[in-house]
């Protein structure tokens, strides 16, 4: 069950970078009407590429093709609530506050919070790829003819 | 292969679009002249060429193959969104167009309108969905290691 979570989680995480929806939301209007600001948009874009990523899910049988322990999986959960947390402005805000009192005064603490974002992003990106191509064969009754050794 | 190779590469463009770590690099390769989406296409195209290299993706392939056609419509797309943002679109029904008030006036004013994001969003959706089919029917690791 857990596997499975992360997996969709970073699936959406990943929709959400890759398909430009929060330029979409900002050009039609929708975090003007909402009075949304612009982490609360990201967070709400990973919400919206929920659907599409659980439609991705059930198309590759991918609840019965992920492996039982893989690194992957593992650094794809770590990766993608790492980035959910970073973008919502409670716990973003926690983490400045406790970045500014651990580091030194010469390290900025904001350019440190974004470079963790920006592993995070790099992360779901790697991860999501690294568990996609070691999938476990697809269900013998509708396993395709596999390709002839050269 | 050449289309999954193609989809990468414009979808993980995507993804260093919104990067905005890369901005102070891309303000420093700007000074010489090379744009923003040159830099993106080259680290985009040498990313996909090592992951495709790494995980020998073209043996990797399953028969009977999955996501090509949607791949091919979203390159398809996507070269109708490039066209559009460019505004060329607009200017060639433009140049053939000359009788405006006839139905062909309706074509043009659609033309006129439609703006390049809705496209290229389109575009992109088609590309995911092919690539993602295309990349969970691949030989599992395990099976390929014996067989090769």
């Amino acid at each position: 069950m857990l596997r499975r979570a992360s997996v969709l989680l970073g699936m959406a995480v990943l929709l959400s970078l890759v398909i430009p929806l929060k330029a979409l939301l900002k050009h039609s209007g929708v975090d003007a009407a909402l009075g949304m600001r612009d982490l609360e948009l990201v967070a709400a874009c990973v919400l919206l590429a929920l659907l599409p990523a659980f439609a991705l899910f059930h198309d590759a049988q991918l609840a019965r093709r992920i492996p039982r322990w893989n690194i992957w999986v593992a650094v794809l959960a770590f990766c993608s609530v790492l980035f959910l947390l970073l973008h919502l402005p409670w716990t973003l805000g926690l983490a400045a506050v406790y970045a500014k009192e651990a580091l030194p005064p010469t390290i900025p603490h904001g350019a440190v919070i974004s470079a963790i974002e920006l592993a995070a992003r790099l992360g779901v990106l790697v991860s999501l790829v690294g568990v996609l191509v070691n999938l476990d064969a697809i269900p013998a009754e509708e396993a395709p003819v596999k390709r002839r050794k050269k | 292969m050449k289309r999954l190779f193609l989809a990468l590469t414009l979808l993980l463009m995507s993804f260093l679009a919104a990067l905005d770590h890369l901005d102070a690099f891309h303000a420093l390769v700007a000074r010489i002249g090379i744009q923003r989406w040159m830099t993106e296409l080259v680290l985009a195209a040498a990313a996909v060429a090592l992951f495709v290299n790494a995980t020998h993706l073209h043996r990797r392939l399953l028969f009977p193959r999955r996501g090509l056609r949607l791949l091919a419509a979203g390159l398809g797309v996507y070269a109708i969104a490039l066209v559009a943002a460019t505004g060329w679109l607009s200017r060639a029904v433009d140049f053939f167009v000359i009788d405006t008030s006839g139905a062909w006036s309706a074509v043009a004013d659609v033309v006129a309108d439609l703006g390049a994001q809705p496209v290229f969003l389109s575009a992109q959706v088609l590309l995911v969905v092919g690539a993602v089919r295309a990349l969970t029917n691949l030989v599992p690791p395990a099976e390929f290691e014996a067989d090769y």
